[in-house]
């Protein structure tokens, strides 16, 4: 476990994010979303395993998303868009938060 | 290529002085009949031999059997052993097993006499083989949560399946001793499950993340010469022709 940091300061205009996932889990992994007022924390149940890249490149870690549970203060619904986490760039999650919560961000 | 090109010009111009050499010998002896000595044909390939300069990790051992079963026509077996361990800073990797190709091979080379086995010849094969694979001290570099050690993926036995066509030239340097090199152009069939890495070389097969590939082989052959028979086809003298 690592000590808590600030990933994104302001997602005010952002509309994509990237979480970081541990290889070596097989728990959850913790996310605190929090705007002005609300806060919300997401939980991501997922299975990291290894995966070769190439014989040169060597191995890297691909996780599979098996659950979630997330508060509902500021976030409506997380939809698992693609459970498979690669290196690549593909969206897996899709965050809908309350305008009430892009109102308070917004400020 | 250069190597190949030079190889195979230095055996067909074996295989012509060779012709040439036993027609000189047999040039007073009646044509008809004649007979033809067949029996078992062991080989190793010698071509492995590369690998200890271009592929260090890799070692593959080769053996083959033939048997002219009729005239021209030899069926054959081939079988052997590779190993692979490489080692880098990020990973180790240790793979090993059996294979085997079974199949046909037919001679194209028109002969003026019967005793004459030099041959250019195609063929056809099946393939099969059966490896394992595991890779240990896997290192992962994580800025955010700090560096993955020791990860490993677990042994996993594999199977695969191809088919290969088969081209060479073969020479009879002495009696009953043969060379030549052969090309075989593999496609693959099917291959089980190799869990979260592509196999880093088939054994007999090649490149593991392939569906097609190129096995070369420079063999040396031993024929056990163990019966005489009289070949069907007709054979003709250029002249007569």
């Amino acid at each position: 476990m690592r000590p808590d940091s600030l990933l994104y300061d302001s997602t005010a205009g952002i509309h994509m994010m990237f979480f970081p996932l541990p290889s070596e889990t097989d728990a959850f992994t913790s996310f605190v979303f929090r705007t002005d007022s609300l806060t919300d924390t997401i939980h991501i149940y997922h299975s990291p395993t290894q995966e070769l890249v190439s014989y040169s490149c060597g191995f890297t870690t691909i996780h599979r998303i098996e659950s979630l549970t997330y508060g509902s203060n500021a976030i409506d619904t997380i939809a698992i868009s693609n459970p498979l986490v690669s290196f690549s760039e593909n969206e897996n999650l899709e965050i809908y938060v309350w305008p009430a919560a892009v109102a308070d961000t917004a400020k | 290529m250069r190597i190949l090109k030079y190889t195979s010009g230095l055996l067909l111009l074996l295989i012509l002085l060779s012709s040439s050499l036993k027609a000189q010998e047999h040039a007073d002896s009646a044509m008809i009949p004649g007979t033809r000595l067949r029996g078992f044909r062991i080989g190793y390939d010698l071509a492995s031999l590369a690998l200890l300069y271009f592929e260090p990790q890799r070692m593959i051992y080769t053996v083959s059997v033939d048997y002219e079963a009729w005239q021209d026509i030899y069926p054959v077996i081939e079988a052997g052993y590779q190993s692979v361990r490489i080692e880098e800073d990020k990973y180790r990797y240790e793979s090993g097993g059996f294979f085997a190709r079974a199949g046909l091979d037919v001679n194209l080379m028109q002969y003026e006499r019967p005793d004459v086995y030099d041959m250019i010849y195609g063929g056809l094969r099946y393939g099969i083989s059966n490896f394992n694979h595991r890779a240990d001290d896997i290192f992962i570099q994580e800025d955010y949560f700090g560096d993955f050690v020791n990860g490993s993926i677990p042994e996993s036995r594999i199977t695969a399946h191809w088919i290969s066509l088969a081209g060479g030239i073969r020479v009879e340097l002495f009696n009953n001793f043969f060379i030549g090199w052969s090309v075989l152009a593999n496609l693959k069939l099917a291959v089980g499950d190799a869990g979260n890495m592509a196999p880093y070389n088939i054994p007999g097969f090649g490149p593991g993340d392939k569906k097609a590939s190129l096995v070369i082989k420079y063999s040396i052959e031993y024929r056990i010469p163990t019966q005489r028979y009289h070949p069907r086809k007709i054979v003709k003298r250029r002249s007569e022709s």
